[in-house]
């Protein structure tokens, strides 16, 4: 779409912000009018939803939006609060409170439920647990993958975690001959910002590459930013050429970690 | 920062193709455009007026405008399409002196406001009125009026050189 084919009363910055519904309402009221009686203008608009749709298509929103919040989040300053402030020591002393009150076998209540791989010295309360999710792409729709489920060379995965509170994170995965995929961050030698709040997915699909065997995909969170070289440090590689090897790597306890493995078949 | 992630998303979807084609009308690069385009939301979003604006598609509409002039400044790129832009620029008001030299953009952007080019190209690339310029930018049409008219005084100064 090109400005000299525009609607000769009508420039496409305003034909998009009728669309938006964000003109004048004198000026609204007139395009309307005018779409009616006025074929080329009716066909400007017509044209110009179909450019949006297109864009909508090729710039998904679960890539950017995640990207974007990311961005915001590296730069927000940390909030900072004074020791005096009412807001840090009145639920502190509350849960001083509920601790005191609790009956003794409360360590049991905690553990009750949780997600894989969880160790008593990093549990919290059921349901918060950070976790990764994959699912197979197949066109529009999307299919569940739990560990040991197979998949094939250039299915389409994407991830989803699920930061549970933790504030950065990292997920990577390995295939049978050890080779290391970054997918959060994809770049950088840093943990990622977690986004908070529920299932957020990763600004893009993973494509699985022809090596037969296996691919594991580890979820790595912490409350505080984490250098990556350490993690990749504790991949011991001869323990890890097979599909049944370690869930876990040999981290310090102040980390989550979420490990899934999809078998891989090879191309028929 | 105080937003929900469900807001971004929200913002980005409606927003999205607005935004996006005017990185692309104005960048010709798809993956330049895409950036900026991120870079647009961010800054939007970092942006203190973003919560009085009566319709945030003008403040995106120039947010991207100024961002995509500035990355073309960076990067200096001899576009034919700014090359028109420019001799639009030259042109106004006047059919007299003639842009050719494509280095006159680089100088031409050192010397003026962010905000007056983004009023330049309101007015001559896009088509608006002085007065849907003056509304955009939160100015009165004289003041654009005269911005608009000492960066055509620019142009054809360096034109002269």
């Amino acid at each position: 779409m090109k400005k000299s084919d525009g609607h000769p009363d009508f420039p496409v910055w305003k034909l998009e912000r009728y669309l938006l519904g964000e003109l004048p309402a004198p000026e609204m009221e007139r395009i309307s009018r005018l779409k009616e009686t006025d074929p080329a203008l009716a066909e400007w608009i017509r044209a110009l939803e179909a450019e949006h749709a297109d864009l909508a298509e090729m710039h998904p929103t679960g890539r950017v939006a995640g990207r974007i919040w990311n961005r915001l989040r590296e730069s927000a300053p940390a909030p900072r609060r004074a020791w005096n402030a009412p807001a840090i020591w009145v639920p502190a002393l509350g849960l001083l409170l509920m601790a005191a009150l609790l009956p003794l076998n409360y360590s049991a209540w905690i553990h009750s439920g949780g997600r894989p791989t969880e160790e008593p010295e990093e549990t919290r309360l059921k349901g918060l647990q950070p976790a990764l999710f994959l699912y197979r792409k197949t066109g529009e729709s999307a299919m569940n993958l739990n560990s040991g489920d197979r998949v094939r060379p250039g299915d389409l995965i994407q991830m989803y975690y699920d930061a549970a509170g933790r504030g950065y994170g990292a997920i990577f995965s390995l295939d049978r001959d050890g080779n290391v995929t970054w997918h959060l961050p994809d770049d950088g030698g840093h943990s990622a910002p977690l986004i908070k709040g529920g299932k957020v997915p990763l600004g893009f699909a993973f494509e699985l590459d022809s090596l037969a065997g296996f691919e594991r995909f580890f979820f790595v969170a912490a409350d505080r930013p984490f250098e990556l070289a350490p993690v990749l440090k504790e991949i011991p590689k001869a323990e890890w050429q097979s599909p049944r090897g370690p869930e876990r790597l040999r981290l310090d306890k102040s980390f989550f970690q979420n490990s899934i493995v999809l078998l891989k078949e090879p191309r028929i | 920062m105080g937003l929900e992630y469900g807001e971004i998303t929200a913002l980005y979807e409606r927003y999205r193709g607005m935004v996006l084609r005017r990185c692309r009308q104005m960048l010709r690069d798809e993956k330049l455009a895409e950036d900026a385009a991120q870079d647009v939301f961010v800054q939007f979003l970092r942006h203190g007026d973003r919560l009085t604006a009566e319709f945030p598609s003008s403040l995106l509409y120039r947010i991207a405008t100024n961002h995509c002039l500035n990355l073309i400044r960076d990067v200096r790129r001899q576009d034919p399409h700014i090359e028109e832009w420019l001799r639009r620029v030259a042109d106004w008001d006047d059919p007299g002196p003639r842009l050719e030299a494509r280095s006159i953009l680089a100088r031409l952007f050192g010397r003026h406001e962010e905000s007056t080019r983004t009023m330049a190209v309101l007015h001559l690339l896009d088509g608006m009125t002085l007065e849907e310029v003056a509304r955009e930018v939160g100015m009165s049409v004289s003041g654009v009026r005269k911005r608009l008219r000492t960066l055509r005084e620019t142009l054809v100064e360096l034109e002269a050189l």
